[in-house]
C-alpha cells in the first residue's frame, strides 16, 4: 500500500492502519462511482479485515421504511433477493428503528427476541451499524461471526462505525454523480436532438463543442472541429460580412445577448440555406465563460413565406387588374381595397375611399336599400345581387353598377369581410337605351293609325275652312268663324305632335321627383285617340294618398305606353281598361286591367322575354314587355302580369317609395 | 233631301255642312252612333257621311246599322286613317269614301256619284286629296 509507506513506521500501530485504510479507501470510492462495485468492493475489505463470516450492506427505503440488501458475502443470492425487513424486525430492523449500533452478544440487556435470532440462524456475534447523513437513515452494515467464532469487539464495533458513516457518504457523493450524470446525459440527448445548430465559442473563439445539427448540417466531424477558430468554421467572406468575430467579442464583453439575423451560408456540398443565429452568453457569475451560437434553419420557413408573398402578389394583381370592380369592406362596410377597376370608373383614388363607409360612396337615394341588403349579409345570407349608382369624381355624374356582394366568414361563421364585386353598367345602359328608343319608335308606328286619324281631324279642319273662305270671300260672318276654326285647329295639331315628339325624344337620364299620376295622364292624353280607335274605355282609379317617387318620368311613361297599346290589342272589338294605382306599405302599386282575351298559359313564361310577340311580323317588335320590364327594374321596382284566359289581364308594376329625406341626410 | 253627318268633331261637321248646304236640302247632324240611329228612327235620309272612328262605335258598324234599317240611304264613309287595301275591303252598302282632309270639289263629286244611283256604286273608288 503505497499511501501507508509515507507512514513512519514507529507509529505503526492499530489506528494509523485503519486510518491509512481510509485513505485508501476514499481514493478508490473516488474512482468508482458506481454504487454496486462500490458496495461490494468495500463489504469484501470489511468482511475480511473483521473476519466475519457474513456481511451484507442494506439500503432504507424511506417511503416504503423497509431494508432490503444491495450487496452480501456469505449469503445466497436467493436470500438476498427475498429478504425484506421491516423496521424493528431482526437485528438490522431494530438498528434501523432505533439508528443506534448493536454488538452482539455484548450483554445481559439483548432483547429476548434478537437473543432467539442469533441462535436461529447460528450466529455467534453480530455487528449491526446504521449508515446515517445528518439525520436521514440511508441503510445498515451488517456483519456476522457463524459457529463458534469469538465475539466482536468493542474495536469492532468502532471500526464498522467508521466504515458506515464514510460509506454513507461515498453512497450519497456516487448518488449525486448518478444524478448529476443523468441530467446531463438527458440535456446532451436534447442537445444532439434539437433541429438547431448549437456551437460553443470560448474567450479565444475557439469551438468548445457543437452538437449534432451543425456537424451534420456543416458536413463536419467532431474531432475536426472541437478547438479550431470561429474564423475556419465559416468561409472568411460570410464572416467579414456579418463581423461575427466583433460581434462573439462584444457579447464576451457585455454580457448581452446579440438577437439575431439571417444569414445565408453555403457549406460544401450543400445547397445554399439560410439560418437566423443569435449569440447568447453562456455565464458563471457575472463572468462570460462561453459564447453560444445557435443556428435555426429557416430555408424553407423563408421559402414558404416567399411562396406565400408570391401567391399574395399574384391574387392581389389579378383583382387589382380584373375588368370588375372589386371590393371589400369591414363587416361594417369601411372600404378597406378598391381596385384599378372601381378607380377607373369613379375616379376615386383607393386613398380617397379607404376608411370610408361604402354607403357613403354610393347614390344618396339608394342608400337606406343598399343597407338593408348589406345587413342580410351579415345576418345569413350567402350573397346579395344588387344595383347601385357609384358616385365618382365628378359631383355632376353617377355610374351605374351592378353589384354582387357577399360575405366572408372565419372558421367560426363569424363575418370578417365583406366583398363587392360590380360591373359597370354604363354600356349596357347606352344599349339597353338604345333598344328601348328602337322599341318605342316601333310602338309610335302601332301608335300611327290614332296619330294620323288624330291628326288628319284638325287638317281637314283647316282645309275645309279655308277652301269655305274662298268660295265665299265676302260673307264677314263666315269669315270669322272659319279663321277662328283655322287657328284652333292649328293649335290642336300642333299640340298633338308635340306630344308626339315628347314620346319619341330620348328620355332624360336624371331621376327625379314625379307626380305618378300627372305621368300617368299625360300618357292618356297622347294615346287618348288610341283607345278611341281601339274602343276602349278607360277607367282611373287613383288613390290620392300615392305620394311622389323618384324615377324618370320620359322611362315611366313608355311603360304604361306599352302597357296600354297592348291591351288595345288585347281587346279588338274594344272594351275596358281599369289604371289603379294604391299605397301599399313602402311600394306604389299599379295595376292596369284590361277586359281582353288574357294570356294563355304557354304564353305567360315568355311574355317579358324580348322578341316573343303573339302578333304577326311586322306588327310588333316584341321588345316593349321586355323593356318595360327592365326600366321597372332600373326604379328598384318589380313588374308581374297575372291572366287567364278570356278573363282579361292584369299587369302589375310595383316601385318602392324613395325617402328623399336620404338625399340630405346620408346613412 | 235629307242628309246625315256623322262625326265627333262639331267642327268638322260644320264645316262639312256648309260645303254641300243647298236651299233643297234638310241636313242632320250627329256626334256619335247612338244620336245617329236616333235620327234615323225619325228621318229617312238620302245619303250619311260617317266617320270612320266614333267614341262608341266605328263606322263600319255603323254603316252596317244604318244598311239595317234604311237600305235604301247611300253611305259615303270619313277616315283620316286608311290605306288602299282598306277600300278593297269596303262593303257594298258603302257608297263612298272621304279622306280626311278633303277639298270642296270632291265631297261635292262623290255626292253627286252616291245620288245617280246603283249603276255605278260597283266602280265606286275612294277619292285621295292631299292638300
Amino acid at each position: 500500500m503505497p499511501i501507508a509507506q509515507k507512514l513512519p513506521s514507529a507509529d505503526r500501530t492499530w489506528q494509523p492502519t485503519l486510518e491509512s485504510l481510509f485513505d485508501c479507501w476514499q481514493s478508490f470510492l473516488l474512482a468508482h462511482h458506481d454504487p454496486y462495485t462500490l458496495n461490494h468492493d468495500l463489504l469484501n475489505v470489511v468482511a475480511s479485515a473483521t473476519q466475519s463470516d457474513r456481511a451484507s450492506l442494506m439500503r432504507f427505503d424511506p417511503e416504503l421504511r423497509q431494508l432490503r440488501i444491495t450487496t452480501a458475502i456469505g449469503i445466497h443470492p436467493d436470500i438476498v433477493n427475498q429478504t425484506i425487513i421491516g423496521l424493528g424486525e431482526g437485528i438490522a430492523g431494530w438498528v434501523a428503528q432505533h439508528r443506534q449500533s448493536l454488538l452482539l452478544p455484548s450483554g445481559p440487556d439483548i432483547p429476548a427476541h434478537l437473543s432467539e435470532y442469533m441462535h436461529q440462524h447460528a450466529i455467534s456475534s453480530a455487528l449491526c451499524v446504521p449508515m446515517m447523513i445528518g439525520d436521514e437513515l440511508k441503510g445498515v452494515l451488517n456483519l456476522a461471526r457463524l459457529g463458534d467464532a469469538p465475539t466482536f469487539t468493542s474495536e469492532d464495533l468502532w471500526f464498522a462505525a467508521l466504515i458506515a458513516d464514510r460509506h454513507a457518504a461515498a453512497l450519497q457523493t456516487a448518488q449525486l454523480y448518478e444524478e448529476l450524470s443523468n441530467s446531463e446525459q438527458f440535456i446532451n440527448r436534447v442537445l444532439e436532438s434539437v433541429p438547431i445548430s448549437l456551437v460553443v465559442i470560448d474567450h479565444n473563439l475557439r469551438i468548445v463543442s457543437a452538437n449534432k445539427n451543425f456537424l451534420s448540417k456543416a458536413r463536419h466531424d467532431e474531432q475536426q472541429e472541437i478547438g479550431r477558430p470561429i474564423s475556419q468554421l465559416f468561409p472568411p467572406v460570410l464572416i467579414r460580412f456579418l463581423q461575427l468575430e466583433a460581434k462573439i467579442n462584444a457579447v464576451f464583453a457585455s454580457g448581452q445577448t446579440f438577437d439575431g439575423e439571417k444569414m445565408v451560408y453555403r457549406a460544401p456540398g450543400i445547397i445554399t440555406r439560410t439560418y437566423y443565429y443569435r449569440l447568447i452568453p453562456i455565464k458563471s457569475g457575472q463572468r462570460v465563460e462561453n459564447v453560444l451560437l445557435l443556428m435555426e434553419d429557416i430555408t424553407e420557413r423563408e421559402q414558404l413565406g416567399e411562396e406565400v408573398r408570391r401567391a399574395e402578389r399574384y391574387l392581389a394583381s389579378v383583382i387589382d387588374w380584373a375588368s370588375d370592380l372589386v371590393v371589400s369592406m369591414t363587416p361594417q362596410g369601411e372600404v378597406i381595397t378598391w381596385n384599378r377597376a372601381a378607380e377607373r370608373v369613379s375616379g376615386l383614388v383607393p386613398d380617397q375611399v379607404r376608411g370610408k363607409s361604402f354607403l357613403s360612396l354610393c347614390a344618396a337615394d339608394q342608400r337606406r336599400a343598399l343597407a338593408t341588403q348589406l345587413r342580410r349579409l351579415i345576418q345569413d345570407e350567402e350573397s346579395i345581387a344588387t344595383e347601385a349608382s357609384l358616385i365618382t369624381s365628378n359631383p355632376q355624374q353617377q355610374v351605374d353598377v351592378a353589384w354582387n356582394c357577399s360575405a366572408m366568414r372565419d372558421d367560426t361563421g363569424a363575418v370578417v369581410a365583406l366583398v363587392a364585386v360590380g360591373r359597370d353598367l354604363t354600356e349596357r345602359r347606352r344599349l339597353e337605351a338604345q333598344l328601348a328608343q328602337s322599341a318605342k319608335m316601333a310602338s309610335l308606328g302601332v301608335m300611327a293609325g290614332g296619330i294620323a286619324h288624330e291628326i288628319r281631324n284638325p287638317l281637314a279642319i283647316i282645309a275645309a275652312s279655308a277652301q269655305l273662305l274662298d268660295e265665299h270671300p265676302h260673307d264677314d260672318e263666315l269669315r270669322q268663324q272659319c279663321t277662328q276654326k283655322i287657328v284652333a285647329s292649328a293649335q290642336r295639331a300642333s299640340l298633338i305632335i308635340e306630344h308626339l315628339l315628347k314620346f319619341a325624344h330620348p328620355p332624360q337620364e336624371r331621376f327625379r321627383l314625379l307626380n305618378i299620376h300627372a305621368t300617368l295622364e299625360e300618357t292618356f292624353t297622347l294615346l287618348g285617340h288610341q283607345l278611341l280607335v281601339s274602343q276602349v274605355a278607360l277607367h282611373r282609379d287613383f288613390s290620392p294618398d300615392v305620394p311622389r317617387l323618384y324615377g324618370n318620368p320620359e322611362l315611366l311613361q313608355q311603360v304604361f305606353t306599352n302597357l296600354i297599346l297592348n291591351a288595345c290589342n288585347a281587346m279588338p272589338q274594344g272594351g275596358e281598361l281599369t289604371v289603379q294605382s294604391r299605397l301599399i306599405d313602402d311600394l306604389i302599386e299599379l295595376r292596369f286591367r284590361d277586359s281582353g282575351h288574357g294570356i294563355i298559359d304557354k304564353h305567360m313564361a315568355k311574355i317579358f322575354d324580348p322578341f316573343f310577340t303573339t302578333r304577326a311580323v311586322g306588327k310588333g317588335t316584341g321588345l316593349g314587355l321586355s323593356i318595360s320590364y327592365s326600366i321597372v327594374q332600373q326604379h328598384h321596382g318589380t313588374m308581374e302580369v297575372v291572366s287567364e284566359p278570356e278573363q282579361g289581364a292584369t299587369f302589375i308594376i310595383r316601385l318602392p317609395i324613395t325617402d328623399t329625406y336620404l338625399a340630405a341626410a346620408p346613412h | 233631301m235629307k242628309i246625315l253627318i256623322v262625326d265627333d268633331e262639331p267642327d268638322l261637321c260644320w264645316a262639312l255642312e256648309r260645303m254641300i248646304r243647298t236651299n233643297d236640302m234638310w241636313i242632320s247632324i250627329a256626334g256619335c252612333s247612338t244620336s245617329a240611329m236616333n235620327l234615323l228612327k225619325q228621318h229617312t235620309y238620302t245619303v250619311a257621311f260617317v266617320d270612320a272612328i266614333l267614341p262608341d262605335s266605328n263606322g263600319f258598324q255603323l254603316a252596317r246599322h244604318i244598311h239595317m234599317v234604311s237600305p235604301s240611304t247611300s253611305i259615303v264613309l270619313m277616315s283620316g286613317y286608311y290605306y288602299r287595301e282598306d277600300m278593297d275591303e269596303a262593303h257594298t252598302h258603302i257608297g263612298g269614301f272621304l279622306a280626311k282632309p278633303f277639298l270642296i270639289s270632291d265631297v261635292r263629286t262623290i255626292l253627286q256619284q252616291v245620288l245617280s244611283a246603283d249603276q255605278i256604286r260597283q266602280e265606286q273608288y275612294p277619292c285621295n286629296t292631299y292638300c
